[in-house]
């Protein structure tokens, strides 16, 4: 019964990391950090900028928000608003940024990309209020 | 408030020719309406918001400060300094705005605060003191950017004087897409794009000069525009004004543009 526990236990914190971080070579170093749910630290919402009219009030409103920035400053997350057509002095998307918008692209725009802090990546439709993407946003 | 209308703008037009010895910021735009290469036409890209609406979308911006010009005073407020510029005796109104507006993008999309030297561009009129086209204006920072200020001193105008590395760096901060307002109607499309979240980039021939566009507020029943002015915090409202009746519309002969996307850079 003992054994079988364990392996339950250790079968569930496996099947997360999975769920989570599919290439999980990379995380074999942080065995600990495993045990803890992985928190966003950069939150990119992708956007077409010429579709700014197709965002509701709300939305507007709180993409704009000084306030909510500075939570998310204090929080330590990263609140990015970038067009999906975004460039460097380079005239290339920004390597930092190009999963997140290779992601929204795929998913349908505007999206909200979170960063995990081990690196995962999830997608969400644009929060329809600032409350709503506070949750999302964890702040 | 500093409300500027029919009865008074003398004092700012006057300020101006006295501030700058003469030397007109804002000309009339060098391109017919639709021309300037860098920009697209507002109004056949964005549907125009519905008068009817107006209201209600201003006071869901003001609930959440969400204007562009409350923006800007929260990172002076972050700074401890004001963002507003100081374009001092120069005639360059033009590309003082034009920088604000860049650094107003850059807060938009999440990037850390650089100051801008619009100095850095004054290669638009030959490195003079003099005014020039805003359709040029953008054009010309399209090509060659915007420095930040750490290369460039405040108030000098000749590229000798500024570090080595500005004209890279100036790459680095690049506006790349701009809609021109003003081919339908440029109140309802001023209102708008400040509605969508833009800051607009406005000439007024009555004025003879360019400022930043970066609120709607209302004044007794009447919607007016709030600017961010390049003359230092001590003008106005710490550097803000309010535009009212005839001379809060943007001029068709000096034009009237709001950036869409600027180069992603931290440098």
């Amino acid at each position: 019964m003992k054994k079988l526990l364990w392996a339950i236990a250790v079968g569930l914190m496996l099947a997360g990391c999975y769920i989570q971080f599919p290439p999980v070579q990379e995380y074999a170093g942080q065995a600990v950090s495993w045990l803890y749910a992985s928190k966003p630290v950069t939150a990119v919402v992708v956007r077409e900028t010429a579709d700014a009219a197709k965002l509701t009030k709300e939305q507007i409103a709180w993409l704009s928000s000084p306030k909510l920035r500075a939570d998310c400053k204090t929080a330590g997350v990263q609140f990015l608003v970038v067009d999906k057509d975004l460039v460097d002095a380079a005239g290339k998307t920004p390597p930092a940024l190009a999963p997140a918008i290779e992601r929204a692209k795929k998913a349908g725009l505007p999206r909200l990309i979170l960063v995990g802090s081990r690196g995962g990546i999830t997608d969400y439709a644009l929060p329809a209020t600032e409350s709503d993407a506070r949750k999302r946003l964890g702040i | 408030m500093y409300l500027i209308d029919d009865n008074n703008y003398g004092e700012v037009v006057e300020a101006t020719a006295y501030r700058t010895d003469g030397v007109c910021g804002c000309l009339p735009r060098a391109k017919p309406v639709g021309e300037c290469l860098q920009a697209v036409p507002f109004a056949e890209q964005v549907p125009l918001i519905p008068q009817g609406e107006w209201l209600d979308r201003i006071k869901a911006m003001e609930a959440s400060h969400a204007w562009v010009n409350d923006q800007r005073r929260a990172v002076s407020a972050e700074r401890g300094k004001s963002v507003v510029k100081n374009q001092g005796n120069l005639g360059y109104c033009h590309v003082f705005a034009l920088a604000n507006c860049m650094e107003a993008v850059r807060y938009q999309a999440g990037l850390e605060y650089i100051e801008l030297a619009p100095e850095s561009m004054g290669g638009v009129v030959n490195w003079r003191n003099q005014g020039g086209n805003m359709d040029t204006d953008i054009e010309w920072a399209a090509k060659h950017g915007c420095a930040a200020r750490s290369f460039c001193p405040y108030l000098l105008h000749t590229p000798s004087q500024f570090k080595t590395g500005w004209d890279k760096n100036a790459l680095e901060h690049v506006p790349i897409e701009w809609y021109e307002l003003g081919r339908q109607n440029m109140w309802a499309e001023t209102v708008t794009a400040l509605l969508l979240g833009y800051p607009i980039y406005p000439g007024f021939d009555w004025w003879g000069h360019s400022v930043m566009g970066g609120k709607l507020v209302v004044v007794g029943s009447e919607i007016c525009l709030e600017i961010e002015n390049s003359w230092e915090p001590s003008w106005g409202d710490q550097g803000y004004g309010v535009l009212k009746g005839t001379k809060k519309i943007p001029s068709i002969g000096c034009g009237c543009f709001a950036p869409r996307v600027i180069t992603w850079s931290q440098a």
